[in-house]
């Protein structure tokens, strides 16, 4: 019984993911489109023979049925070339993934520890100051963040690179910065929940026969809030690459981020279909882990499935 | 102990007496391939232009064009016949030797009929090229003009390897005097020193071109000498951060004329009082101070370097209360104008849209990207006013041009363009010159703004780095260290 209500949640998760990609490649598709000019007038320049590149690229058809064809090469596998850089997408973009996923990565791990360690520590202390480096956390953009860690520890102190790849130091500051600039959100979520189930029966009932504060809210009061954190966590990862393209701008980081910023200008439909495909593709797909682990840990959930 | 301080000092010493022999150099737009002849962007241009790729002739730092490949050539008496004689010992980095036949398939492929060649109509008058023995060329055109030298010198222009073009975007052999080595595209393209070049060979051993889109990534990665130099730097604001001590800040001129274009098609923009009155209306200087101290005010679409050069950046100095005048004679003095303002020229836009209000004009502002500005002002004409940089040298031919976004239409000017084509007596080419100068502002086809300069940034220590903008390209050939 268990294991088949399972397997119908996943059903129900799946089907969702293939709609929602779906819906992603005709927006994006359109999305791009719509925006006046395409990529053979920018090809072309002011003096060249941008009906002659439409001829040659095969871009002189119709939107609807460009969109059916890239449609049917995507279904069948195949994602089709760059139209500006003239190689397979595919290629081009896992040569970037390479870089924009430590910063990611890295940038993910950061918020999520700092973020609990913050939000545990402003609860327990039962002190306004963590709840202002909390706010305070909040309020920094990420683009004045990663400014300032350039101007300390590139110009000032001159120990780490203002920019680009290749060693581990370049991704010092942008992972800290983007993941300084989220922990702040998390953080807040913690501290909420935590707050708020500080005072349920329970966590008092403890507290009386004899555990510390502290004790109780991380043994017991955490796991309690753990299934409304991870779909923030979920959240929080689709808020994540927008500020890794903030931060390779800012870093002069060749990522994603800034592959899809240039697809778009460029009037790229293949390859920013892909990107945008991919990286919802991603996002949706841990939203879905997310869910599903928040589903099995939480009965709850689980009986809103079975219904 | 006495051994490591040996060391030490010998490894201080091999230090010192290694001089540096690489560079890097930023650039702010990343090419998205290597192939300059199917591809108008000009970073592509920048990267390898007289590096990797080389035409007949180039384009010098003056402006002028030096012969390259050929070592000599002809010009019939009535400009329709030119023969090239092609150097001997030219390679290709493949090891195979340059041949007229590589001449041939380049050219030819530039005004072929289904050319992607974005110069392609400045070959429009070629009739046939054609070789005559393995080094002479011959390009017969259709009417007689002097301007295919220039045209051949141009980025687009170089000449490929017939056997190899097809590779050119991701893996370029030219005959340049640096040999492409890698590219991590949207981060950097490095080349090495070609040894077998047909000249002197280069200086430097590599080089490596590095993308920073950002300014303020860019300006951090010059002072903590990451890059050695941006020679287009546009951030105007950083410049004071260069101290003179490590770095050199170099004003150069450009071939572009800034300029606010007006739709002569406009219901009120085809009068020229109206136009005139707009050029009353902006304040030059007061522009030029924000936005571009270095840079020299313009009053036609001629730049000041060039030989011929009228001053006529005084003729409608700024007067607010005529313009107003002018306007209300005109009946436009309620006009609206939407200005439609290209990435990068934001503030230009605000201070010559506050102007334009000054004197009662209502503005609408409309941003739009790159694509957008080709496809709608560019092409469509959708437009009322606009700010762009022409880049393009010796562009005086677009005002004679029926079917061009300015909308100019004067047959006196189009028969002064096509005199200049075919004349050949020098002071009658200058007389031509300034009268096309002075007829385009006597019309005041558009407000010419300034000639944009060209800022450049790099270690003190470098030399022979290009001061001028004359053709985009960065010609490392003759770049060194101190």
């Amino acid at each position: 019984m268990f294991i088949g209500s399972n397997i119908k949640g996943l059903m129900k998760i799946l089907i969702k993911l293939l709609l929602s990609i779906l819906v992603v490649m005709l927006i994006t598709f359109l999305g791009i489109e719509q925006l006046s000019g395409d990529v053979a007038d920018i090809i072309a320049g002011t003096e060249g023979d941008a009906q002659q590149i439409r001829n040659q690229m095969g871009l002189n058809q119709s939107v609807i049925s460009r969109f059916f064809w890239w449609f049917n090469a995507v279904a069948q596998g195949n994602f089709g070339n760059s139209l500006i850089f003239e190689v397979p997408v595919i290629d081009i973009v896992n040569e970037r993934i390479v870089i924009s996923a430590p910063i990611a990565l890295f940038a993910f791990l950061i918020s999520i520890s700092l973020g609990l360690l913050l939000g545990i520590i402003s609860v327990v202390s039962n002190n306004s100051f963590w709840n202002n480096i909390i706010i305070l956390m909040i309020s920094f953009p990420v683009v004045w963040l990663s400014l300032l860690f350039i101007m300390i520890f590139s110009l000032s102190l001159n120990i780490l690179p203002s920019g680009g790849i290749g060693m581990w130091q370049h991704y010092l500051m942008p992972c800290l910065a983007l993941g300084i600039s989220q922990a702040g959100v998390f953080a807040r979520y913690v501290r909420v929940g935590l707050l708020e189930i500080q005072n349920s029966d329970f966590i008092h009932f403890y507290q009386v026969v004899g555990f510390s504060k502290v004790h109780v809210l991380l043994k017991y009061g955490l796991p309690a809030i753990s299934g409304s954190l991870l779909s923030i966590i979920g959240l929080q990862i689709g808020f994540l690459f927008t500020g890794i393209v903030v931060v390779e701008h800012i870093f002069a980081m060749p990522g994603i981020g800034d592959l899809l910023y240039q697809a778009i200008l460029k009037r790229d439909v293949f390859l920013a279909g892909y990107i945008v495909m991919k990286s919802a593709l991603f996002i949706i797909l841990i939203n879905s882990i997310v869910d599903f682990i928040a589903y099995i840990i939480t009965p709850s959930l689980r009986k809103g499935y079975n219904a | 102990m006495k051994k490591i301080i040996i060391l030490l000092i010998s490894i201080f010493i091999s230090s010192v007496a290694l001089a540096k022999d690489n560079i890097t150099i930023g650039m702010k737009l990343e090419p998205p391939h290597l192939d300059p002849t199917i591809n108008s962007a000009s970073a592509i241009d920048e990267v390898v232009y007289g590096n990797i790729f080389e035409g007949l002739f180039q384009i010098t730092e003056s402006g002028g064009v030096k012969n390259l490949l050929v070592k000599d050539y002809k010009i019939s008496k009535d400009f329709k016949k030119y023969t090239f004689y092609i150097k001997d010992n030219v390679y290709f980095h493949n090891g195979d030797k340059l041949s007229a036949d590589d001449i041939v398939f380049s050219i030819s492929r530039i005004f072929n009929k289904d050319s992607i060649n974005p110069r392609k109509s400045l070959l429009d008058n070629v009739k046939t090229i054609f070789k005559v023995d393995n080094n002479t060329v011959v390009v017969l055109l259709k009417s007689s003009s002097d301007s295919l030298i220039y045209d051949l010198a141009r980025p687009e222009a170089v000449i490929f390897n017939h056997r190899s073009y097809k590779n050119n975007k991701n893996n370029p052999i030219g005959t340049g005097p640096f040999i492409f080595d890698s590219m991590k595209k949207g981060y950097f393209v490095k080349i090495n020193r070609f040894e077998k070049y047909h000249s002197k060979p280069a200086k430097l051993k590599s080089a490596k071109f590095r993308f920073i889109s950002d300014s303020l990534s860019a300006s951090s990665a010059i002072l903590s000498g990451e890059i050695d130099g941006f020679p287009v730097y546009q951030d105007v604001m950083t410049l004071p951060a260069f101290k003179k001590d490590r770095f050199n800040v170099v004003f150069g001129s450009t071939e572009g004329e800034v300029l606010l274009a007006l739709n002569n098609r406009h219901k009120f923009l085809s009068n020229p009082q109206v136009r005139k009155a707009l050029n009353y209306a902006i304040d030059k200087k007061s522009l030029i101070s924000i936005v571009s101290p270095s840079a020299k005010p313009i009053g036609s679409h001629y730049p000041p370097h060039a030989e011929g050069y009228v001053d006529l950046s005084n003729k409608y100095p700024y007067n607010a209360g005529l313009a107003k005048k002018l306007l209300k004679q005109a009946g436009a003095d309620n006009m609206t104008l939407e200005f439609t303002v290209p990435p990068s020229y934001k503030t230009s836009a605000d201070v010559i849209a506050s102007y334009l209000r000054k004197v009662g004009i209502k503005v609408k502002m409309k941003n739009v990207d790159w694509g957008t500005w080709l496809s709608q002002t560019y092409k469509k004409y959708d437009y009322d006013i606009t700010i762009i940089a022409h880049l393009e040298p010796k562009d005086y031919g677009i005002y004679a041009r029926k079917n061009y976004y300015f909308g100019y239409n004067n047959s006196h000017y189009q028969d002064l363009i096509k005199k200049l084509k075919t004349e050949i007596n020098k002071n009658k080419r200058l007389q031509l010159l300034q009268k096309i100068q002075v007829t385009l502002s006597d019309d005041a086809v558009n407000v010419w703004l300034y000639q944009a300069p060209k800022i450049g940034v790099w270690n003190k220590k470098l030399s022979g780095m290009w001061k001028n903008y004359p053709v985009a390209g960065n010609i490392l050939k003759d770049v060194y260290w101190q």
